[in-house]
């Protein structure tokens, strides 16, 4: 895995529980982002939305969810998903 | 700077022009592209610097299909741009129609005042060019010069499918009924000349200089044929295939480092 | 949990198949949209729903659905969405944009089809997409040759209305049209058993303007010299109002809309000082087709206006909320259609009026025109696009394209081309 590449996407069983923590993250001043969880990561789970994590994000992220008892179901590190110049669409 | 450098990278061969800070030529390089237009990007960084170009006073434009693979180029620009502005140079000419005749694609660029006004480029098929002639001289047996020469003594028969592989096959049962080789040759080049002809009826080409760049410029009679289906007298020069890595150059010139 | 697997199980989906669509989507989502820095972040709601596009809104519908409201696929922007929801029932968009879609649709169609075409059979016969199996009903239209031709063929497998779509604009053909809509309502008040009332006609007339309001003042904040969006994140709302419940997205796209406005007087924007302003026209970009717009936006340009169905095309002009009786309402719908300028008509000179206007409205140093391959009816029209534009001294580019990824080195190459040869 390149390193300098590597995000962090937060997966929930339902989208309810992401747009939660989207909140209370945003209000906590924690950058996120809402995205579709890479099917390569998302287990059991079906198609559905993340909240991607820069890196630098990571530590103040988990905080945050720690002292909110923010439901989510995993946190997953994955490089390589986000290129402007692949040309693979869908 | 005193090392300006165009890198054209294109689908056959690899053109690149090292220019110094008065637009002079001091080294001109060809190889063929290749597997890996990487590989063939590290080769020219290699031979650059054995003909003693110094990378602390050089910039360096990349261009062509391959230009995303030069990695110590300081600006990628398309081969559009380049192949006008080289073909200003080298025709010295600021009102110019440039025909280019590549590998993969054929582009028409209408020059006006040195600027690219309007351009055409073939479908993602090859059919009209390089690529086409060299696959049917390859199924005439003969070499791309030949099949010009071939050409130039034939007549009477022409190729009516636009797509390579057809043609092929039209081609071969050409061959197979014991029409002569000229005229096939001279079939084979005549579609490409009339693709070539019916695309530049889209663009104005009245009263401007036509050129034609590329590697089919050193074709005489690629010219000539062409010549008469524009109804314009087609130039060419000795550095014709060379103009998009001069076009490049050209802009590495421009780059304030 | 929100289970969709259940749900796309109970549509019939075919589960292997569409589980292919699920692993690409989202790379190219990051690839397209999470690469962009700085967008609006009213964006979040459109990065909800095409993250969870075959989940939320299938579930709404068929919630909806449970509780007797019908659903109506529609594939064309000259079906009048207002009379179905006079009559309480629901319009979802059904156009195909995914190449993922095609080799099913191929597998009945000629090659030669507009890859449109062959992607929305495809999702139907494939079982690949839920909205192609939650619509109750399919309402066609006689626009291209294509698209008749293959609602023939979805006919055998969903029940399909076509509607008689004129080919030219004159008094009597807006009658027609008229006579139309008003024989399209006969059939939904039959299908939904709602009756279509001068009351909930006036009031879906005034909810489908409002939709179309709001799109317009987003549209509106791209002809500011200062960008407050990109042409992706634009395309991608107007992409989505096409499946989205009406009120919602009036209430979403006026959400934007603030933002935007905001943005334009704190002076932000999306791109450099000096971007090259591209209005792109042609044949329409269905979801998820966002190729063109990430090679343009990636290449040194900014899109700012789409002349096309998922466009301009689909929000300008108003239907006229004063009307008293049906019979002047399906009138006013008529009027208000048929001013929408499709290259299935002949003459068509008021797309290129409109494409004219709109590059004053959007300050626009360039227009990009595209076809998707097979169209012959746009394709034809570029040469007198393109005519009217060189007169009008806007530089414009012609393409052609389809949904696969083969062609973005060549469209690359041309783009890029035209983008340096306006920066001169």
């Amino acid at each position: 895995m390149d390193n300098e590449d590597i995000r962090y996407y937060i997966l929930f069983k339902t989208y309810e529980h992401g747009l939660a923590l989207k909140d209370i993250l945003t209000a906590d001043g924690v950058k996120c982002r809402i995205a579709p969880a890479p099917r390569a990561i998302q287990g059991e789970l079906s198609c559905g939305m993340s909240l991607l994590l820069e890196p630098d994000q990571l530590e103040v992220a988990k905080r945050s969810i720690a002292e909110h008892n923010a439901v989510y179901h995993d946190i997953v590190p994955l490089a390589g998903q986000i290129k402007s110049h692949r040309d693979r669409y869908c | 700077m005193k090392y300006n450098i165009g890198i054209d990278i294109g689908s056959t061969c690899a053109k690149t022009v090292v220019l110094d800070g008065d637009k002079n030529i001091l080294h001109r390089l060809l190889q063929p592209t290749g597997w890996s237009s990487v590989e063939t990007a590290e080769a020219i960084h290699d031979k650059l610097t054995e003909l003693g170009v110094d990378w602390n006073d050089a910039a360096v434009v990349a261009t062509g299909y391959g230009r995303i693979s030069v990695p110590y180029a300081d600006k990628c620009v398309t081969e559009i741009t380049c192949h006008g502005k080289g073909a200003c140079h080298i025709f010295g000419s600021e009102d110019i129609t440039v025909i280019d005749i590549g590998g993969q694609d054929t582009k028409l660029i209408c020059v006006e005042d040195g600027m690219v006004k309007d351009f055409i480029m073939n479908d993602k098929c090859s059919a009209g060019t390089g690529r086409f002639l060299e696959i049917m001289a390859n199924t005439l047996s003969v070499k791309l010069d030949e099949l010009c020469e071939l050409a130039s003594h034939g007549g009477g028969v022409s190729i009516s499918s636009m797509c390579t592989v057809f043609a092929e096959s039209e081609v071969i049962s050409l061959i197979g009924r014991g029409e002569q080789k000229q005229n096939i040759a001279f079939g084979v080049v005549d579609s490409i000349v009339k693709k070539v002809a019916t695309q530049a009826g889209r663009l104005h080409l009245a009263g401007t200089k036509v050129c034609l760049t590329g590697g089919l410029c050193d074709f005489e009679y690629v010219c000539r044929q062409l010549s008469a289906a524009l109804k314009s007298q087609v130039l060419t020069h000795p550095d014709g295939r060379y103009a998009g890595a001069i076009g490049a150059a050209l802009s590495a010139a421009s780059i304030k480092k | 949990m929100s289970d969709y697997v259940q749900m796309w199980k109970d549509l019939g989906m075919d589960l292997e198949t569409h589980d292919l669509l699920c692993q690409v989507l989202p790379t190219a989502v990051g690839d397209v949209y999470l690469t962009q820095e700085n967008r609006p972040t009213a964006m979040d709601f459109w990065d909800l729903v095409i993250s969870e596009v075959h989940g939320i809104r299938p579930a709404e519908l068929i919630a909806a659905q449970k509780e007797g409201r019908k659903v109506f696929g529609t594939f064309c922007v000259y079906v009048p969405d207002e009379v179905i929801v006079a009559a309480n029932g629901i319009v979802t968009g059904l156009c195909g944009g995914s190449q993922f879609w095609v080799p099913d649709g191929e597998t009945v169609l000629p090659k030669s089809t507009c890859p449109l075409v062959k992607a929305s059979v495809g999702a139907r016969l494939g079982r690949t997409c839920p909205f192609f199996r939650i619509a109750d009903m399919y309402v066609g239209e006689t626009t291209c040759d294509g698209k008749k031709k293959a609602y023939e063929i979805l006919g055998e497998d969903v029940p399909m209305y076509i509607m008689d779509v004129p080919q030219m604009k004159r008094e009597k053909d807006i009658l027609k049209w008229k006579d139309e809509i008003a024989e399209f309502a006969k059939k939904v008040e039959e299908f939904t058993g709602n009756k279509i009332t001068v009351e909930n006609l006036a009031e879906a007339i005034r909810v489908i303007n409002e939709k179309r309001k709001a799109l317009q003042r987003v549209y509106d904040c791209r002809k500011s010299e200062c960008l407050p969006i990109s042409g992706r994140d634009a395309l991608l709302m107007t992409q989505i109002s096409f499946f989205d419940d009406p009120v919602r997205c009036a209430q979403m796209c006026n959400r934007l809309a603030d933002e935007l406005e905001q943005r334009i007087k704190d002076g932000v924007s999306v791109v450099p000082a000096g971007t090259k302003r591209i209005l792109v026209t042609g044949t329409p970009l269905a979801v998820p087709n966002w190729k063109l717009h990430n090679i343009i936006e990636t290449s040194g340009g900014a899109v700012v206006c789409e002349e096309m169905c998922t466009g301009t095309r689909y929000f300008e002009n108003l239907v006229d909320e004063s009307k008293t009786t049906l019979d002047e309402q399906f009138m006013a719908l008529s009027e208000r259609y048929m001013k929408t300028n499709c290259a299935c008509f002949t003459p068509n000179t008021g797309r290129i009026d409109d494409i004219l206007r709109l590059c004053n409205e959007y300050k626009v140093d360039g227009v990009i025109d595209c076809s998707l391959k097979f169209c012959c009816l746009y394709d034809t029209e570029k040469y007198s696009v393109s005519r009217a534009l060189k007169d009008a001294g806007v530089p414009v580019l012609s393409l052609e394209t389809d949904y696969t990824d083969t062609d973005a080195e060549q469209l690359r190459t041309r783009i890029g081309a035209f983008i340096e040869m306006i920066n001169g």
